[in-house]
């Protein structure tokens, strides 16, 4: 199938032409224009290699991570048959650009250092084994931050990745421990979220949000209310 | 304080790092990204321990027996020993620490069956354990980075170490902008995964490139067994991989098959009637080589069937969503109503950087551990054994460093690596005037994953020992940004000669390892293949196993 791949370059749109089997991934698909001899785009100009990440190749790593066809997801599981005859990449938004399609997504990591995303002793307490496993599949790839309405990647909001890991760290903690996660909850997630779940969407680790949201908001109140007893 | 440097922060980097922050040192992992990204993410199926919850009378001894023989007596007894006595505690304390992990009825961690042992001892987390337990220990350095223990460190690429009177005392990174940064270290802990980047259609990661092993190889670290390559009996084929296939699918019963006079063949069924399509997977991937270069492959095609369409309905689409949800999406097959068509596939090595029990490699000062390292598994390796073969590994890699670590002077350090990273910057200058050849990395994989194939044969080695001379070391074009992706082809093409030549000097068939000209088992090669480079020459000898470096 013939068809085209526009990818955004430093705030500049080149154009490609390719021809590619309906089942080929996007990653492939960028694979191929850097192993042509000489890259040129549409229009004859020589263009250079195009950077991004890759590193599972099979929808479990997030590295891929980018903005195809005006939506985020893992374009390793972004197929030509569905996303072409022409296709548009660019990298995600709300992180700062290192080069074409590769973006520095350091700020997840801070946020999570921000709101203690670990245990405090070796003592995890196992309770919901599939909600606890649901959302350790997080793969931190950003997906979530870039149709967030809220989310600008400056200010105390963390959006639903810091929720999802706050969730996690709280449902294995109990005391103050558990309390403080909580707290965080409120102040990094809570407060600035509108609740539209835009974010589950397009969450290629399926994370059930919602569910991620409401047990925390119900794990504060139940919190909140046995202190105050 | 001491200071260690981890290359790689999958499961053996992190919890070497986590190790040896606890023991007191400052560490800095460096890696190409976060954790998250790493292969280690991608284990499905689950971690050993001998935990003998379900009344089979396990133990840690039986799990040792097991690791031996299923690496055909080529593992060093001694520290599979002691790998399997500590991974009970290991995996208790990993739940404890966060890992999920799936529960029995009374909450114990539970245990599945997985091939080439007979007892339970496979603790799991539904289809994901490497996503789980990267998830737990990524947490674990977090706190340890927040105490100010530990600096985290991505988008740097390992270059070269640095190297100071025959002794590695830091190493040379590349970062993003194409520049090159020198971090100091007491010691360095090697945990850079598998060699993947010399490879091509196996089942593992872009980032586990072996570039890390093909420079400290070429500097000196000697290399071990580099010819055991585990194939995986089942993957299927996508355009851009090959995707592995749980051992589940067959575990629920799923049964191989390739059609002969018109009718469905199930191959292993006729010629393993007790273990069958269950066969440890070297078996199962040699049947289906034979199956295919006797002309029987599926459609023509060098492949066969995985009938499931026959279980339960309940099997296909629930026990193994998995299995189904990946083959309607990669090769749009319902496994419900047909059969998958199946490959085996390059899946683990169980070769890599020569270590004795406690880690160490030849070259002082440089630890390695994970599947770098050639450690635990011998001519081949359990699933289930290599999580915890780096998991453990990363922390007794860290104790060995910590104590026996060195500090050299700020001054001597920057004097070498300004020597290092000079030389790196010569040696590109080289590269850039030459001619570009955009695939010359494609190309190599390609050949070694011919040359490597399951059955191996002097004539098919040699001859692709003569193709690998064929290639410059200048051949490949390098971006700016990562211009150091030459370097590495350089050293990985000498890897890559290194792994051919360990296969062409075993004349035996052992374990992964299958030649057709020797076809039999000699007790004269229990030992380990060693690979040693000397100004880009490659040499092999065989040490007795178990050896210990000083
Ligand atoms: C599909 C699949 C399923 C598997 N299932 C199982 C299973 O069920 N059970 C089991 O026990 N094992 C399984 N394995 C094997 C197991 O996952 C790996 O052997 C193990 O996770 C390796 O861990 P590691 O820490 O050694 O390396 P990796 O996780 O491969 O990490 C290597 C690290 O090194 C970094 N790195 C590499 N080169 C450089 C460089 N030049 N500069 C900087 N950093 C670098 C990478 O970025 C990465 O962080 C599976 C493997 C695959 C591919
Ligand atoms: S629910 Fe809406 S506002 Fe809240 S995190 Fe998700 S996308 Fe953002
Ligand atoms: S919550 Fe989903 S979309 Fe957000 S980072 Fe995690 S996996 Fe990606
Ligand atoms: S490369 Fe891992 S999710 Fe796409």
């Amino acid at each position: 199938m013939k068809g085209t791949i526009s990818v955004k370059r430093n705030s500049r749109w080149a154009k490609f032409s390719i021809d590619a089997e309906a089942n080929t991934p996007v990653t492939m698909i960028l694979d191929e224009l850097n192993s042509r001899e000489t890259l040129l785009e549409a229009d004859g100009s020589p263009a250079e290699p195009i950077v991004w990440e890759c590193s599972c190749d099979q929808g479990v790593c997030g590295s891929c991570a980018m903005v195809i066809n005006g939506s985020p997801r893992l374009a390793c599981s972004a197929f030509f048959g569905e996303v072409g005859p022409d296709v548009k990449v660019e990298p995600l938004s709300k992180f700062p650009l290192v080069a074409d399609l590769k973006v520095d997504r350091s700020s997840i990591s801070k946020s999570l250092s921000e709101m203690k995303i670990w245990l405090e002793d070796d003592d995890a307490l196992v309770s919901d084994v599939d909600m606890q496993y649901t959302s350790a599949s997080c793969m931190l790839c950003g997906c979530c931050l870039e149709v967030c309405p809220n989310y600008s990647g400056e200010g105390k909001f963390f959006g639903a990745v810091g929720m999802n890991a706050c969730f996690r760290t709280a449902e294995q903690l109990s005391g103050s421990a558990k309390r403080e996660r909580l707290s965080y909850f409120a102040k990094h997630g809570d407060a600035g979220c509108s609740k539209s779940l835009a974010c589950q969407v397009v969450c290629p680790a399926k994370i059930p949000l919602s569910v991620v949201i409401s047990r925390l908001n119900r794990e504060r109140f139940l919190s909140v209310f046995y202190r105050n007893k | 304080m001491k200071h260690i440097l981890v290359v790689g922060n999958g499961l053996a980097g992190m919890t070497a790092a986590i190790r040896a922050a606890e023991l007191g040192c400052n560490v800095t992992v460096v890696s190409k990204s976060e954790p998250a990204r790493s292969q280690s993410v991608m284990a499905g199926g689950g971690i050993n321990a001998a935990l003998n919850t379900k009344g089979e009378n396990d133990s840690v001894l039986s799990h040792a027996e097991d690791t031996i023989k299923a690496g055909v007596y080529l593992a060093d007894e001694k520290a599979v020993e002691e790998m399997t006595s500590s991974a009970p505690s290991l995996v208790e304390g990993l739940a404890k620490r966060g890992v999920v992990f799936d529960r029995d009825g009374d909450g114990n961690i539970d245990l599945r069956n997985f091939g080439g042992q007979k007892k339970k001892r496979t603790a799991y987390a539904k289809s994901g354990i490497g996503k789980q337990l990267v998830s737990g220990l990524s947490s674990e350095l977090r706190r340890k980075e927040a105490e100010g223990r530990v600096v985290s460190r991505i988008s740097l690429r390992f270059v070269s170490p640095v190297m100071h009177e025959g002794r590695c005392i830091g190493a040379v990174f590349q970062k993003d902008d194409g520049s090159f940064e020198a971090i100091k270290a007491d010691a360095v802990i090697a945990a850079s995964g598998g060699m993947g980047g010399i490879f091509d259609r196996h089942t593992g990661s872009a980032l586990s490139d072996g570039s890390v092993t093909a420079s400290l190889f070429v500097k000196g670290a000697e290399a071990a067994n580099l010819e055991m390559i585990q194939y995986h009996p089942t993957t299927i084929e996508t355009p851009a991989k090959n995707i592995l296939v749980t051992e589940a699918a067959r575990g629920e019963g799923g049964r191989l098959f390739t059609m002969r006079d018109g009718k469905r063949w199930y191959f292993m069924e006729e010629w393993y009637p007790e273990g069958k399509n269950l066969m440890p997977r070297d078996i199962v991937s040699r049947s289906i080589h034979k199956v295919c270069m006797d002309g029987f492959g599926l459609d023509g095609k060098y492949q066969v069937g995985l009938e499931l369409e026959t279980l339960p309905k309940d099997t296909v689409y629930k026990k193994l969503m998995e299995v189904s949800e990946l083959s309607k999406k990669y090769l749009g097959i319902d496994a419900g109503k047909e059969p998958i068509p199946v490959v085996p596939a390059i899946h683990y090595f169980m070769g890599g950087l020569y270590v004795d029990r406690f880690h160490r490699t030849t070259l002082k000062g440089v630890y390695a551990a994970g599947e770098c390292a050639c450690q635990y598994h011998g001519a081949n390796r359990l699933g289930g054994n290599s999580t915890l073969g780096a998991i453990y590994g990363g922390r007794v890699a860290a104790e060995t460093a910590v104590k026996e670590c060195e500090s050299v002077s700020l001054d001597v350090f920057e004097r070498a690596a300004e020597i290092e990273v000079s030389n790196i910057i010569d040696k590109l200058s080289l590269h850039r005037e030459i001619n570009r050849e955009v695939n010359a990395v494609k190309k190599l994989k390609r050949l070694m994953t011919d040359t490597m194939s399951i059955i191996r044969f002097e004539e098919g080695l040699k001859a692709g020992l003569e193709e690998l001379a064929g290639f410059s070391p200048r051949d490949v074009y390098a971006p700016k940004n990562s211009s150091a992706d030459a370097l590495h082809f350089e050293n990985k093409l000498i890897l890559a000669r290194a792994v051919i030549l360990s296969a062409l000097e075993r004349r035996e068939s052992r374990g992964s390892h299958a030649r057709s000209d020797y076809p039999d088992m000699s007790d004269e090669f229990r030992k380990t293949t060693v690979a040693c480079c000397k100004n880009g020459e490659v040499s092999i000898r065989f040490d007795s196993i178990g050896r210990e470096f000083a």
